[in-house]
């Protein structure tokens, strides 16, 4: 009976520093990445940030977007696209969906992956 | 106390599950965002299957767009007659025939129209209204097409082909194609409002395709279950802009050559071939219900959801086999 308490304690344990350690690492291993014309130009860890970031991309013809990257958030500041719709697709820091601006060529996404 | 023990081994044992591998692969290609998403067994493999399928949609856009002045499409658009590939021949028959379908609801030769309005663009405006009627598609045949020699002749000078109402279609059609001869297990291909599906979902089961409400874009209407499934949705809540408090949205009636008022919000059409599913959500949308839904009903395969502009819900007959939750 004793031992199997520790047992259980042990495996209890051993779950709760697996749970921590993935949320650790998924933290330590998100990148920003900015995509112009479906080229990457930018990466950014988010464990580096440690206060808001602006990121401005300008294209050949005028085109401007602008990203704000904060420990807590990623979403497009501002853009002179058409339509504006990439403005209004919100933070995606804990979403698989891209910020997309179709007009500007330009895709914002967060990317999982593992530290080397 | 050892059944406490062997359940959370059994827990364990669950979450470790072999789980299929998954490849994603995305770019902003022919207009809209495409994702390629595999899943199989060995990721490396998957990766580059989704890598070759991306650069399939990068070859239908050297072929379809209307934008690229080097594409074959707008060659065919200057020099007014030609020989084409096999691809623009094969798409250009799908929309021919969809254009006898509907009745002409879906038209393509009004590319010039199209540019006109400008929807999606920077230069969107209201034309002038000489100017729509000068451009609205002639109701004799201008498209004169020599199947033997897969040769395209526009013999109105001012008529220019516009595939975009079926070249994602195709698209999507192709790249699938590419995956399966591959040996791609499984996978779903999104091109904007165009889901293609194929082979084994990852959960073992069926695919999972939502609808989105045309009224809150960003939430889901109604969810699709199925295998090996094209989807495809057209709304006027696409692409649209607004003037003096109206709102243009892109869907163009070849009769009016104004966007189309038929009383619909969204149709979306699901079957197998994904070219077809493309080419009739665009002439449902402009047809409406009463004549899209005869359309839809007279064809094998091919199942329709249409949104009114009240928001009822009409549903083909066949449509409970793709039912999921509401």
């Amino acid at each position: 009976m004793k031992r199997s308490c520790i047992l259980i304690g042990i495996t209890l344990l051993l779950f709760a520093l697996g749970i921590l350690g993935l949320l650790h690492g998924k933290r330590r291993g998100q990148w920003v990445v900015i995509l112009q014309n479906n080229i990457e130009i930018q990466r950014v860890a988010l464990a580096e940030v440690t206060e808001p970031r602006i990121i401005c991309v300008a294209g050949k013809n005028g085109e401007e977007n602008c990203i704000c990257i904060t420990p807590e958030e990623v979403y497009m500041e501002s853009a002179n696209c058409p339509d504006g719709i990439c403005m209004h697709m919100g933070n995606i820091i804990d979403s698989d969906a891209p910020i997309i601006c179709l007009p500007n060529g330009v895709v914002v996404r967060i990317l999982q992956e593992e530290l080397p | 106390m050892k059944r406490i023990l062997l359940l959370f081994c059994l827990l364990f044992l669950v979450g470790c599950d072999a789980s299929p591998e998954k490849a994603e692969s995305s770019a902003i290609l022919m207009g809209t965002y495409v994702t390629v998403t595999l899943y199989g067994e060995n990721k490396a493999q998957l990766q580059a299957a989704a890598d070759g399928a991306l650069r399939i949609a990068e070859e239908m856009e050297r072929v379809f767009s209307f934008s690229d002045p080097d594409s074959e499409l707008s060659c065919l658009n200057r020099s007014g007659q030609g020989t084409v590939s096999e691809t623009l021949w094969n798409a250009l028959e799908i929309a021919v025939e969809c254009e006898g379908l509907s009745e002409g609801a879906l038209c393509c030769t009004m590319g010039k129209l199209i540019d006109l309005w400008g929807i999606g663009t920077d230069h969107a405006a209201v034309p002038d209204a000489a100017d729509i009627s000068f451009f609205v598609p002639a109701e004799d045949a201008v498209l004169l097409l020599d199947e033997e020699n897969r040769r395209v002749q526009l013999a109105d000078p001012d008529a220019q082909l516009h595939l975009g109402a079926v070249a994602k279609g195709y698209a999507a059609d192709r790249m699938a194609q590419y995956l399966r001869d591959a040996g791609v297990s499984g996978g779903a291909l999104n091109l904007g409002g165009n889901v293609l599906t194929f082979g084994e979902a990852p959960d073992g089961e069926h695919w999972t395709v939502g609808i989105a409400d045309p009224f809150a874009p960003d939430d889901v209407l109604m969810t699709l279950t199925g295998n090996d499934m094209s989807v495809v949705t057209s709304g006027g809540y696409e692409r649209y802009f607004e003037e003096d408090g109206i709102r243009y949205h892109h869907i163009l009636d070849p009769k009016t050559g104004y966007p189309a008022q038929s009383g619909l919000e969204s149709v979306t059409i699901i079957g197998n071939c994904s070219a077809q599913c493309d080419a009739l959500s665009t002439a449902v949308f402009v047809m409406g219900a009463q004549r899209g839904m005869e359309l839809v009903e007279s064809l094998d395969g091919v199942e329709a959801v249409l949104v009114t502009g009240t928001g009822e819900l009409l549903f083909s007959s066949g449509m409970d086999a793709y039912r999921g939750r509401s």
